[in-house]
């Protein structure tokens, strides 16, 4: 059943044996899997079924005081969280990703991939999938265009999955997919509107016997249950942690003040123009995003081989190509007429644009008959292009001095509002360098184009955070490791000195990796499923 | 001993202006395309000496590079960042040094031995083949000396 808590004015006194705190991604993957069992369960959800600016979304505001970064591009307040933004991209964290690689300061997870492998199978379920996730050299063989012959001791490619649209969006929404699941489900109580408040502790501070969940307009409930998972996304988790951690003078798994450290974001830049005399035809039906066979995206870039990331102490890092429109062509001309009206505007200069396909109208005829007839996408590579961007996604290094913490100003509820201090280094600069310098010499040596690298990979005076902006992935801040010196949750995602504490999403990430968070944040959100139910 | 040259002008990146994109495709296209040209039986009897690159450059440069001036630019701005190879005898020995033949299949051989090792120079943002780096150097240093 799905209630708000506003409609019980007397307030409420919940019984549960799992409350879990945030219906996004990983809230409502494990209400999901909870649905149905004998357990009794309590999804809470500060916000609503829809987007509420003034009633629910402000209380995600903050401060930056490190890189400037955004608090709200990556964080939604209502039922279905970040997942009602999402743009269905998927892939899973690397092999190397969870190994202890001495070249990069605190790496390393007390699991690997092996021991997720199973979870990201049921996962693809989750994120809509089901049989049609495609391993990758399934994946490569089924596009039938066959890479070009890059030293495979330096790179290889990478493929994203786009997760399938929904009759409500255009990609996968967990409101959409699990609501009514939850909504029918007998033993899954959700409370919407049902802000965190506080948790009531035991007197050693090491169990966690009720929290306390409050509307905007004063109505408060409170659960008892004998477990509990926050569920709030990478800087809510850690918010609120560090916010019991202060009121009970400790405990929550801050006692080696790890909560909030190693805040990471995952980072992207334009690396490089691309430029060829003959066109990047054979390039462009390869590392683009791709309809597949079976009607679902998937978007093939490049990554480096873990053999140089080690032999030349690299973090993880991928790159893709954003094909351009030689703006003096007809194509371009046609496209932007195209993408305009699609948008519902008249094309500005439209003359000119008509002019230009005049000039180009064989070319124009020929390419939008051949594209049209395909199931290619027309997005971004779907007209034949003579350069490309050469954007590259980077794993940022765990640093604790990045960090989020408390501000002193108090938001609507009295909870002191959130403070970030986001920091990024050189390693990810050598790293991005090494990358865009091996795609361009690889794509010079077997002659698709040659590259033309920005300022920031050649000068070092050429400041970092004018080049990469962070990707709202949001990681890292409750860590994961057997040391409670060195994180905040154990192997198990249970916080450090706490018997009933749990932490699910991508808070709990002990690197980040390059690939997009979500598919992992369902996996461990299963394989925590599975040790709450046990 | 290796005898440096003079500058032919002050070769500042700054004043020498940046290479553009079109200028620098067609001129690193025309550089690949001419010796893959060559070496495919595209072109005549040459000059195989290789202590006269200089004097080969002289007589088939333009026939082989479409836009000499934004090779030339290149070549100043790499020499800029290396002026430890400011010398057409040293430069010649580096670019065409080991292996037999003539010019082209040896340049061509150098390139392809550059890129599969990595041997790369980035001179004004433009990743080249260190061999294409230094050819461009030369061609800067032979206009010098016929200037």
């Amino acid at each position: 059943m799905i209630e708000d808590l506003r409609d019980h004015p007397r307030g409420l006194a919940v019984q549960a044996d799992v409350c879990l705190i945030g219906a996004g991604a990983a809230g409502i993957t494990i209400a999901r899997e909870l649905a149905g069992t004998a357990l009794r369960v309590c999804l809470v959800e500060g916000g609503g079924l829809e987007y509420e600016f003034a009633e629910s979304q402000v209380l995600y505001a903050g401060t930056s005081v490190g890189i400037p970064m955004s608090l709200q591009a990556g964080r939604l307040r209502f039922f279905g969280g970040t997942t009602n933004h999402w743009s269905g991209r998927c892939a899973p964290l690397s092999e190397i990703d969870f190994r202890r690689r001495p070249w990069i300061p605190h790496s390393g997870w007390p699991l690997d991939r092996a021991e997720l492998d199973p979870y990201y199978e049921r996962a693809h379920e989750v994120a809509g999938f089901g049989a049609r996730w495609r391993s990758d050299a399934e994946t490569l063989a089924l596009l039938k265009a066959p890479p070009p012959s890059l030293n495979p001791d330096w790179l290889r490619p990478f493929i994203w999955h786009y997760a399938p649209a929904m009759k409500e969006a255009n990609t996968w929404r967990w409101a959409n997919a699990y609501g009514t699941l939850l909504r029918e489900a007998n033993n899954v109580r959700t409370l919407l509107h049902a802000n965190f408040a506080e948790f009531s502790v035991s007197r050693d501070r090491g169990r966690v016997r009720s929290v306390t969940v409050r509307a905007l307009n004063g109505v408060a409930a409170t659960i008892e249950a004998e477990k509990y998972v926050l569920c709030c996304g990478g800087i809510e988790n850690a918010r609120l942690l560090l916010l019991e951690s202060q009121r009970n003078s400790g405990g929550f798994g801050n006692d080696h003040d790890r909560v909030g450290r190693y805040f990471m974001q995952h980072l992207r830049g334009r690396a490089g123009l691309i430029v060829s005399a003959g066109g990047m035809s054979r390039v462009q039906d390869l590392f683009n995003v791709l309809r597949g066979p079976d009607g679902l995206l998937v978007e093939v870039g490049l990554t480096l081989t873990p053999e140089i990331m080690e032999r030349e102490g690299l973090l993880n890092c991928s790159s893709i190509l954003q094909y351009q429109g030689d703006p003096e062509s007809g194509l371009t001309a046609a496209q932007d007429i195209w993408r305009a009206l699609q948008s519902g505007h008249w094309p500005p200069g439209m003359g000119e644009k008509v002019g230009l396909i005049a000039e180009d109208v064989g070319e124009v005829a020929r390419v939008l008959e051949h594209r049209l007839a395909s199931s290619r996408t027309l997005a971004g590579g779907g007209i034949p292009s003579k350069s490309a961007l050469l954007v590259v996604d980077l794993e940022p290094a765990p640093d604790p001095e990045s960090r989020i913490l408390l501000a002193d100003d108090r938001d609507a509820l009295g909870l002191r509002r959130v403070k970030t201090d986001w920091r990024y280094g050189e390693l990810e600069r050598r790293t991005a360098n090494r990358l865009a310098s091996l795609v361009g010499a690889e794509f010079a040596r077997v002659g698709i184009g040659r590259t033309r690298l920005e300022p920031w990979l050649r000068d070092e005076r050429v400041p970092i955070v004018d080049a990469l902006e962070g990707v709202p992935h949001y990681l890292g801040t409750t860590r994961m490791s057997d040391d409670p010196r060195e994180g905040v949750v154990d192997g198990n995602c249970a916080v450090h000195g706490m018997e009933n504490l749990f932490v699910a999403g991508s808070s709990v990430f002990a690197t980040a990796g390059q690939a997009n968070p979500t598919l992992t944040i369902v996996a461990l959100a299963l394989r925590l499923a599975d040790r709450l139910r046990a | 001993m290796v005898e440096h040259e003079p500058a032919l002008q002050d070769p500042h990146p700054e004043t020498l202006g940046s290479v553009g994109r079109r200028d620098s495709i067609l001129a690193l296209v025309g550089l690949c395309a001419g010796v893959l040209a060559y070496a495919s039986g595209g072109f005549g009897e040459i000059c195989s000496d290789s202590g006269v690159l200089g004097d080969w450059l002289r007589c088939h440069g333009a026939s082989f590079f479409p836009d000499v001036a934004a090779l030339r630019r290149l070549g100043a701005m790499y020499l800029v960042a290396h002026p430890e190879e400011r010398s057409r005898q040293l430069l010649s020995r580096l670019v065409i040094d080991g292996g037999d033949g003539a010019i082209p299949s040896r340049l061509l051989r150098a390139l392809a031995r550059d890129w599969s090792n990595h041997q790369v120079a980035v001179v004004d943002g433009w990743l080249l083949a260190r061999t294409e780096a230094r050819l461009c150097a030369v061609l800067y240093l032979e206009e010098g000396a016929r200037a």
